[in-house]
């Protein structure tokens, strides 16, 4: 299997941690970032193969970020999933708007995340 | 000024022609207060000046007409151009058409002041009648009906008033108006209604409609009975002249010349008195406008008092009055605004609002906000319906508005917070959630085979928690968004099953016991079968807090003789303290002893409260302090009732 860089911009640390341990398990390379500006950075260093974004960040928040990766030429085709715990309708539109690729609620399990992922990562 | 003169503020509204600055002066010489306008008069020249006669040249035939009704001045059209005469004259029926030119300003003066003077003198016979005396009597006629109807403000007065110029110039010995809807004789002259004479007209009108049918669209407008061998029932009556009135369109009275002496009407006086009936029902016309007018200002100042934004739609003018909130909410002070202003102002499905409210006959209600910061708006609960038994609005709807913006930002603060609570609640949880799930997949390293089970223990508690933290959160939401109900038939015995179920692992752990006393064979109720297990839960959830150990806990249903469900838990707890009771239903109330130890957000009993009312029923306790608390709702069974739930 290809090695495959996902990037977890997630500002709970112990969420973070939980996240990195579940896909290095699986089998991906995995690098995070704990806040909005961190994450964009890393983002164009890195230039993964998949974003992990939370929406409530310090600095930037997710759909900022988001929208700021999908608007540069030379990120746009990077899958990005939002990770949130706001369930409310008007957030999964600004998320659509941003470009995000899929949207998960916070709680969502393993099995959810892992779909997503494998759904939207380059063949 | 000459006394009995009712003019004492003119209105002059020209074309900026020389010849009416000359009759202006004239005018004042006579002590009226004359106001010119060359332009289109706004409505704020009407209420400075209140004239009593508003003259305008022709040109200004459309701008007038916005305000002719609205005012109950005398209107003259004037022209100084005779040709125009003809072509106004059947626009405006009983007014005046006045051409000044080639006259002399006094010999004009003379003239309008002496028609507005209400000169009594004698009336020209109809074969002397010309076209300027005709207009004469007309307007003498309505200065004193004008008069008359500041003091009484009654038709009959009116008539009679009218009556007054009838004395004098075609002889007879009673008037009398009878009105066919309400069966009433109005003696508009001379003597009171004597029972003969009462006969005496009955037995003429009686005659008079045999002859004349009332559904007809037209009568021939006269009707004469005349016998002076037998003289009707009242031995003096000896020649009657009878008209229908109003004379076009369905009539819905008659008026009556009645004369002790014999042969009096000639046949010539039938063209006159013809006049002189169409001539009192356009003054009536007029008066009845004038009428209208002073209700519609009665109404007005009530409408004025009310301290909600008010607004009365009129939907064929296309126009809405507003009261005076309603102006400070504009900004903008102005007692009639044109209906797509308010449509603007009060952005709602206006399509919507007229067809529920004059097609489906219901109250709209909607909540409007008005202005587009969340911050600074204005929130307001509308209700609007059909405006009805109004005499100057045929077609309209009332618009009431309610602000309503402080309750709406307590409610938004408490949405707010709950869903910040719910955030801060989930994020732990999920966090704990994922920990707990790399563990049960040997993430990390394997597990002994107790610290698997140790784990699963944790997860299932942990899904329970995430249960209740979702729970919050719907229940949060189904206050701010309604649900539809589902009307199911629900079998009562059944739903307490379930709920005692649900709590039995909890009331185990408090060696408590609930005792269910509900018949067996209870029949099915129609009702939101959610709902009530809400309901349910929320009171047995409490009656579990609140209880000692090892006491008991009693669900009680039943059906009522008046087909409501009726429902109690009972404790025997701590009890809620007086001075908490009323308290209880509140949002986030929570007892002192609440605080300090057990769980909970106090969201359970206001919502429950909230949703027992939203069916139509009632909820109420019975508390005892350190005895125990009972819990009561009754509801009527859904389905009966029109369901209030919104889905917006």
């Amino acid at each position: 299997m290809t090695e495959y860089t996902i990037l977890i911009i997630e500002d709970e640390p112990d969420m973070l941690r939980a996240i990195k341990l579940r896909l290095e398990s699986i089998g991906f390379k995995v690098e995070t970032a704990s806040d909005g500006l961190e994450g964009l950075q890393k983002v164009k260093s890195i230039v993964p193969d998949l974003v992990l974004l939370d929406i409530m960040l310090p600095k930037m928040d997710g759909f900022k970020v988001c929208n700021m990766i999908k608007f540069d030429k030379k990120y746009k085709n990077i899958p990005v999933i939002i990770l949130s715990a706001k369930s409310a309708q008007k957030d999964f539109h600004t998320a659509k708007t941003v470009g995000a690729d899929a949207y998960l609620t916070k709680p969502f399990t393993t099995a959810d995340m892992l779909k997503k992922i494998k759904e939207l990562l380059p063949k | 000024m000459v006394s009995g003169v009712s003019i004492k503020n003119v209105l002059f509204l020209t074309d900026g022609d020389m010849k009416y600055s000359a009759l202006a002066d004239v005018f004042r010489k006579e002590n009226i207060t004359v106001k010119t306008l060359n332009d289109a008069p706004t409505e704020s020249a009407f209420i400075e000046l209140k004239p009593d006669l508003v003259l305008f040249d022709l040109s200004h035939e459309r701008s007038v007409l916005n305000h002719w009704e609205i005012h109950p001045a005398c209107f003259i059209p004037i022209t100084h151009n005779p040709e125009d005469m003809d072509a106004f004259q059947s626009t405006w029926p009983f007014y005046i058409i006045w051409s000044v030119d080639g006259d002399h300003p006094d010999i004009l003066m003379h003239r309008l002041l002496s028609f507005t003077r209400l000169s009594r003198g004698i009336l020209p016979r109809s074969d002397d009648l010309t076209d300027g005396n005709t207009a004469l009597i007309k307007l003498n006629i309505l200065n004193d009906l004008l008069l008359s109807l500041d003091d009484h403000l009654r038709l009959s007065d009116a008539l009679s008033a009218a009556a007054k110029y009838f004395d004098r110039m075609i002889h007879y010995d009673l008037l009398f108006f009878y009105s066919l809807w309400s069966d009433n004789i109005v003696l508009l002259s001379g003597e009171s209604v004597s029972p003969r004479l009462k006969d005496a007209i009955h037995i003429l009108s009686k005659a008079f409609l045999e002859e004349k049918n009332p559904e007809m669209s037209r009568m021939i407008p006269d009707f004469r009975y005349s016998d002076s061998e037998n003289p009707v029932r009242d031995e003096r009556i000896r020649d009657s002249l009878l008209f229908p009135f109003p004379s076009t369109g369905r009539f819905s009275g008659i008026i009556g010349f009645l004369s002790y002496k014999n042969n009096i009407y000639q046949d010539n006086d039938r063209t006159f008195f013809e006049d002189l009936t169409r001539q009192i029902e356009t003054i009536l016309g007029h008066l009845e406008n004038i009428v209208r007018k002073k209700q519609e200002q009665q109404i007005l100042t009530v409408f004025d008092q009310i301290n909600d934004a008010m607004a009365i739609i009129d939907l064929q003018k296309e126009l809405a009055y507003v009261n005076h909130y309603f102006q400070d909410l504009m900004g903008k002070y102005q007692k009639i605004i044109p209906y797509e202003e308010l449509k603007n102002l009060f952005s709602q499905d206006w399509d919507k609002v007229q067809k529920t409210c004059l097609k489906d006959k219901k109250v709209y209600r909607h909540k409007v906000f008005l202005g587009e910061n969340k911050a600074d708006r204005l929130v307001f609960d509308t209700v609007t319906d059909r405006f009805r038994n109004l005499p100057f609005i045929e077609n309209g709807l009332i618009l009431v508005a309610r602000n309503i913006t402080d309750n709406q930002r307590v409610e938004d603060m408490k949405a707010d917070l709950i869903s910040n609570v719910s955030h801060e609640l989930k994020t732990p949880v999920a966090i704990v959630k994922e920990y707990v799930s790399l563990m049960a997949d040997g993430i990390g390293g394997t597990l002994s085979k107790d610290h698997q089970e140790f784990n699963s223990i944790i997860a299932k508690n942990l899904e329970r928690l995430e249960r209740l933290i979702n729970n919050v959160f719907d229940v949060m939401k189904t206050e701010k968004t309604r649900r539809k109900q589902k009307i199911t038939d629900v079998d009562i015995p059944d739903l307490i099953q379930e709920v005692v179920d649900l709590f039995k692992v909890r009331y185990a752990s408090k060696n408590i016991t609930q005792t269910t006393r509900v018949k067996d064979d209870l029949p099915p109720i129609p009702a939101d079968r959610d709902v009530l297990m809400q309901i349910l839960i929320n009171f047995v959830e409490n009656a579990y807090k609140y209880s000692d150990e090892n006491s008991e806990v009693i669900i009680f249903a039943d059906i009522r003789k008046d087909g409501n469900l009726y429902m109690y838990v009972k404790d025997h707890g701590r009890g809620i303290a007086k001075k908490d009771q009323d308290k209880i239903f509140q949002r986030f109330f929570r007892t002192g002893l609440d605080l300090e130890r057990l769980p909970g957000v106090g969201l359970g009993l206001s919502i429950t409260k909230d949703i027992v009312e939203q069916m139509g029923g009632e909820i109420w306790f019975e508390s005892e302090l350190n005895k125990g608390t009972t819990f009561y709702v009754s509801i009527p069974p859904m389905g009966k009732l029109n369901s209030e739930f919104n889905s917006e």
